[in-house]
């Protein structure tokens, strides 16, 4: 695509975005059926036990109760979003909040009396807690009957293997590490450098907090199941759906209706499953609706870790050695942690590409916490706190700029990737965004020296690097599908669901511009698997780039058989013909057009395209690059950090639709702000159970704590995209909460090593800076 | 959500005699911001609603040039928050009823509902055995007392007072109204609220009895000075991690009638008078502030995990009481 662009890089109104701001959308908690029944989880009180015994007579008596399921009454099917490890029920159950039974009612009120009703004899087992504890050889297991069969999945064609169920490190055990990234000799590295920093590092456990908590509406009818459900992976769930209710997976149907936020949380789980057998069961339709302590605990939150970290340099400003050591506390599972744990050692290693030696372990332990997974800016979130405040550090240490210490161990275009082996980066405008976000944030006003504004309330400012996926992921496939119908309709259809972040604008908007039409010219559905081509889902930022691309040569393919058709109509080559505005005429004689459907009719029916984008065998890798910056107050005697601006830096590419990229930009600003100052679960260290699954004790920030956010948008175009965008969303929550951590350094000279950094953490780091002497 | 039984009340006398009527079973329901949730999480069960909100001319706040400032049982946080009379002559009781959770909740909320709140405290709502809930246990001792937790020590249950307009109240010696069917009586904050007691079977932060109900909050006059600060991890919907309300009759610079209290951090309103006895009588100075602030927190026993409290609390009332001096206008002629 060349040229001037019409509708692609216009802040076009969002697809969605009426409905939305008058509260019309529906979501499937806005769902009724006729003869509905409502689903009630019953939960478990105990982090680690096993069911003896379910005594549901109670229940039964409650006036509306209609059904119950216990683990004696589901297939002992293996299913899961990433790895086939679960059962739709178990007998053990290992967090608090882990699914028991599952009661069905004719109304809310009845179903949640009845699930109360139901007397539940527990076995109590040891809870695991802590990670590291839990890695040790003697260790409780967290899960003490594992079922059989289960397949550690690694992903990356490496060969899937048995579980080992006698230690709670997944593929690894207390000596060693799930995954391991190596290079150089990283004890020759910290000899020739001339300064080393160590630090540990903890973060919090922390919820995604979706405005909208997941439901799910099912039918069961004649053999056909079908599900209104809040998932951002419908096929997968098709697929769970199908394997635990034995059947074919076409009489499985999906709609995946608009997503209130899902961060990469909103996948197949036990309560689509649990409603579909309920539906099966009582041959009713029957919805589940989770309260806002429900989404927040059988969620897939992001992980608790420990960071362990060394890292040495050159007086000149070259990283010459990382060593870490990692634990990452996964709850019960598999799920994910695997794959995460590898990009946690590998990512930040390619953004900083030119240290030379390094040794970073992770181990993927199972607790008894909730289960864990990936959550916007899965594993740089979890990586970049600890690197980029030990690379401040050791910049601090040898007097550079921060900036230009990082750019100088950066990646560069065309260097190889440990977290993608094989293949190399295409576009890396790092410098550029963190040059755009330094002179926005007024960078040449930071003081050297830490600490240095006078009074008790102290200033400064603090930059973070991130590297994250923005689509170029190997595992996901996106096929789409373009129809030019006989009354000249384009429609897009493909089978990614808008998770909120107006996903089918972005698509249509390419499509619009190929077809040379308005935007609401471009028709679609959200993700609906009788519908549409398969998608493997929007995670890792990749619908504007992966699904987009699919998008794109869909429409490209649509038109060039279009124009194929148009040509024997209008006796000309292809070549010299154009589309656009609804219609197609040759380029001499304009005053001559037909139109698509006219085109369409005339060929027999409709004209479709379809495209397929997988990344498996590219050599390049697109990667998006973002600078975060703050500037904060801190207020040495009580604690408090006040952030006065923060700027978000981004290489985007380019921008699709800039307003929805700015729409991204803020939020993953207000999230990430969340994760660094005010989020994260406080677990009993008794029982192991969380404590502040309530929406005021996850305090996400407020509309008030929210500062002053700048985007700064880098459009440099990106090679392998049709239009040169990369994905841009999860990455702008990664750097906020390393800038702070960076700007409170520059401000009050204390690290904070322990998320989220609330008042308490302040003052006790300023209590030990003092006792130090420093 | 539990069936029960919802009387709407038309006068106090209709209120007291339901609530006579069903005893143990009844819940008095004003704003419904603290009782609503408890209800929804099983946490008490009521076989009675009796909803106060019905009872015409409960509503009022009647500023007197002459006598004590009263304020009816049921008008709103937001009422209070935006009253002019308050702002001028009792601007601890405006800021701390403005600051209070979120818009919504001031709107709905009353002023005595916001007094008579219960507790936050997670190991209660998680379902945890403790003295609330039947156990003989408090958790928060051992626990995770990082935000709710007393640091003034405590009988039972440590869980700190929630409320920010009753810290204002204790710093403005103001007078709890309290009907039943023996009459009225009156009690002072600190008769009020004195920490978690037995009340029959219930173990609650106030003293009201089983068939009481307030019905106005009296202020003296005087001409009074006064400031809240709160200290919260975020800037709408949130508790107190520490809060302080200072007041004063200033007279030619020395400090006379002194009250200062802490909110957050005490199973009530901890007013602090070995502070105020350092105070009264003197003219304000950096010196005296820190002094005071030293005093006030002389007697702490934090938790855990709450010892952050202690330093925190004190640059509270150190800054209050600066800036109670530093307070250009003289409010309340």
């Amino acid at each position: 695509v060349s040229g001037a662009l019409f509708t692609v890089g216009k802040s076009v109104a969002p697809v969605y975005g009426l409905e939305k701001a008058t509260g019309e959308l529906r979501f499937p908690a806005d769902m009724s059926l006729p003869n509905m029944l409502w689903m009630k989880i019953l939960r478990s009180p105990h982090a680690h036990a096993r069911i003896v015994e379910v005594n549901w007579a109670p229940a039964r008596m409650i006036p509306g109760f209609a059904s119950i399921l216990t683990h004696h009454d589901v297939p002992k099917v293996l299913f899961g979003p990433y790895q086939e490890e679960l059962y739709p029920l178990d007998q053990e159950v290992r967090f608090v909040g882990d699914t028991v039974a599952a009661v069905a009612a004719e109304d809310w009120n009845s179903a949640e009396a009845a699930a109360r009703a139901v007397e539940v004899r527990y076995e109590l087992l040891p809870p695991v807690r802590d990670a590291e504890m839990a890695a040790e050889r003697d260790s409780p297991l967290a899960v003490a009957y594992m079922p059989a069969g289960i397949l550690a999945r690694p992903g990356g064609g490496r060969p899937a293997t048995p579980i080992d169920a006698s230690t709670n490190v997944l593929r690894g055990d207390a000596l060693r590490p799930t995954v391991i990234n190596e290079r150089g000799d990283i004890e020759q590295g910290f000899s020739q450098s001339d300064v080393v920093v160590e630090r540990v590092f903890r973060q919090s456990h922390v919820s995604a907090v979706a405005h909208e908590p997941r439901a799910c509406v099912a039918l069961y009818d004649r053999g056909q199941c079908t599900l209104w459900c809040s998932v951002q992976d419908p096929y997968q769930l098709q697929d769970a759906v199908a394997r635990v209710l034995k059947m074919p997976k076409d009489a499985v149907r999906i709609v995946s209706t608009n997503l209130g936020g899902a961060f990469g949380v909103k996948v197949t789980g036990r309560f689509a499953i649990l409603a579909a057998l309920m539906a099966r069961r009582t041959g009713r339709p029957v919805k589940v609706w989770f309260t806002r302590e429900e989404e927040s605990l059988d969620s897939h939150n992001r992980s608790a870790l420990t960071h362990y970290v060394k890292a040495g340099a050159s007086r000149d400003g070259s990283l010459l050695a990382f060593k870490a050591r990692t634990f990452l506390d996964n709850g019960f599972w598999i799920g994910l942690g695997e794959n995460i744990a590898q990009a946690i050692c590998t990512r930040p290693m390619d953004l900083y590409h030119r240290c030379p030696n390094v040794k970073w372990e992770v181990f993927v332990v199972r607790t008894n916490h909730p289960t864990t997974g990936p959550y916007r800016g899965r594993a740089d979130a979890e990586s970049h706190f600890a690197v980029e405040a030990v690379l401040d550090e050791l910049a601090c240490a040898i007097n550079m700029d921060p900036i230009d210490f990082r750019l100088k161990n950066r990646l560069r275009e065309g260097d190889d990737l440990c977290s993608a082996p094989g293949k190399i980066v295409s576009t890396v405008w790092l410098e550029e965004a963190a040059r755009g976000g330094a002179k926005a944030i007024g960078w040449e006003r930071r003081l050297p020296v830490a600490g240095a504004t006078p009074g008790p309330r102290k200033t400064g400012l603090g930059m973070a690097m991130v590297i994250h996926s923005c689509g170029s992921n190997p595992a996901g496939t996106s096929e789409a599908e373009v129809v030019i119908d006989p009354q000249g309709r384009i429609s897009l259809y493909s089978g990614t669901p808008d998770q909120g972040s107006e996903q089918q604008t972005t698509l249509r908007q390419m499509v619009a511009e190929i077809f040379d039409i308005a935007l609401d010219d471009v028709q679609g559905c959200n993700a609906d698997t009788s519908i549409c081509p398969y998608d493997s889902g929007p995670f890792s930022s990749r619908t504007v780039y992966a699904t987009g691309i699919a998008a794109a040569r869909a429409a490209e393919e649509a038109k060039r058989r279009l124009l194929e058709q148009a040509a024997i109509l209008l006796r000309r080559e292809p070549g010299d013909l154009v589309a656009g505005k609804g219609a197609v005429w040759a380029r001499s004689e304009a005053w001559r057009k037909i139109d698509l459907g006219e085109v369409a009719r005339r060929a027999g029916g409709s004209i479709h395209g379809k495209g397929i984008h997988n990344a498996k065998d590219d050599r390049l890798f697109a990667y998006g690059f973002a600078a975060a910056f703050a500037e904060v107050e801190v207020d040495v005697e009580t604690g408090a950090v006040k952030i006065l601006r923060l700027v978000s830096s981004h290489d985007v590419g380019r921008a699709i639709n800039p307003m929805i990229v700015e729409g991204q930009i803020l939020g993953g600003a207000a999230q990430g702000l969340g994760y660094a100052m005010t989020e994260g679960f406080c677990f009993d260290q008794r029982t192991g159970a969380a404590l502040n699954q309530w929406f005021l004790d996850l305090r996400t920030p407020s509309i008030l704590d929210m500062p002053d956010v700048e985007p700064v948008i880098v459009e440099l175009g990106e090679p392998t995209h049709p239009f040169g965008a990369k994905g841009c969303s999860e990455i702008s929550y990664v750097g906020i909460a390393p800038a702070i951590a960076n700007a409170i350094y520059n401000a009050a000279g204390i690290r904070l090593t322990e998320l989220p950094m609330t008042p308490d953490r302040v003052l006790k780091a300023l209590e030990e800076t003092r006792g130090s002497g420093v | 959500l539990i069936k029960f039984e919802h009387i709407n009340a038309v006068s106090t006398d209709d209120a007291l005699s339901a609530l006579r009527r069903y005893g143990e079973g009844a819940r008095l329901i004003a704003g419904g911001q603290d009782l609503l949730f408890r209800i929804k999480k099983y946490l008490v069960q009521p076989e009675c609603i009796i909803n106060l909100k019905t009872i015409p001319h409960l509503n009022y706040i009647r500023p007197s040039a002459q006598s004590n400032l009263r304020i009816g049982a049921l008008t709103t946080l937001s009422e209070i928050a935006r009253s002019a009379e308050l702002q001028r002559g009792y601007a601890a009781l405006a800021q701390a009823a403005g600051v209070v959770a979120s818009p919504q909740i001031r709107n709905m909320g009353t002023l005595a509902g916001n007094i008579c709140q219960d507790v936050w405290c997670w190991y209660l709502q998680d379902g945890f055995s403790c003295w609330k809930s039947g156990g003989k246990f408090c958790d928060l001792a051992g626990g995770d007392s990082r935000y709710y937790g007393s640091i003034m020590g405590g009988h039972l249950c440590l869980s700190n007072h929630p409320s920010d307009t009753a810290v204002a109240l204790a710093a403005l010696d103001a007078k709890i109204h309290v009907a039943s069917a023996r009459g009225v009586r009156v009690a002072s904050m600190s008769e009020f609220l004195c920490g978690h007691n037995w009340i029959g079977p219930r173990l609650q932060s106030h003293t009201l009895a089983l068939d009481e109900l307030v019905t106005e909050i009296e202020i003296p006059f005087r001409p009074t000075r006064s400031a809240y600060v709160k200290f919260a991890l975020r800037k709408s919907w949130d508790f107190a991690i520490a809060s302080v309300a200072v007041s004063a009759v200033m007279q030619d610079r020395v400090w006379k009638d002194v009250r200062i209290v802490l909110g957050g951090v005490a199973t009530s309103p901890h007013r602090c008078a070995e502070a105020e006895a350092l105070v009264v009588n003197r003219t304000m100075s950096a010196e005296l502030a820190d002094a005071a602030a030293q005093a006030a927190l002389k007697a702490a026993k934090p938790l855990r995990m709450n010892g952050y409290k202690v330093d925190l609390s004190k640059t509270l009332i150190r800054r209050a009481l600066v800036s109670l001096e530093e307070q250009d206008s003289k409010p309340t002629e």
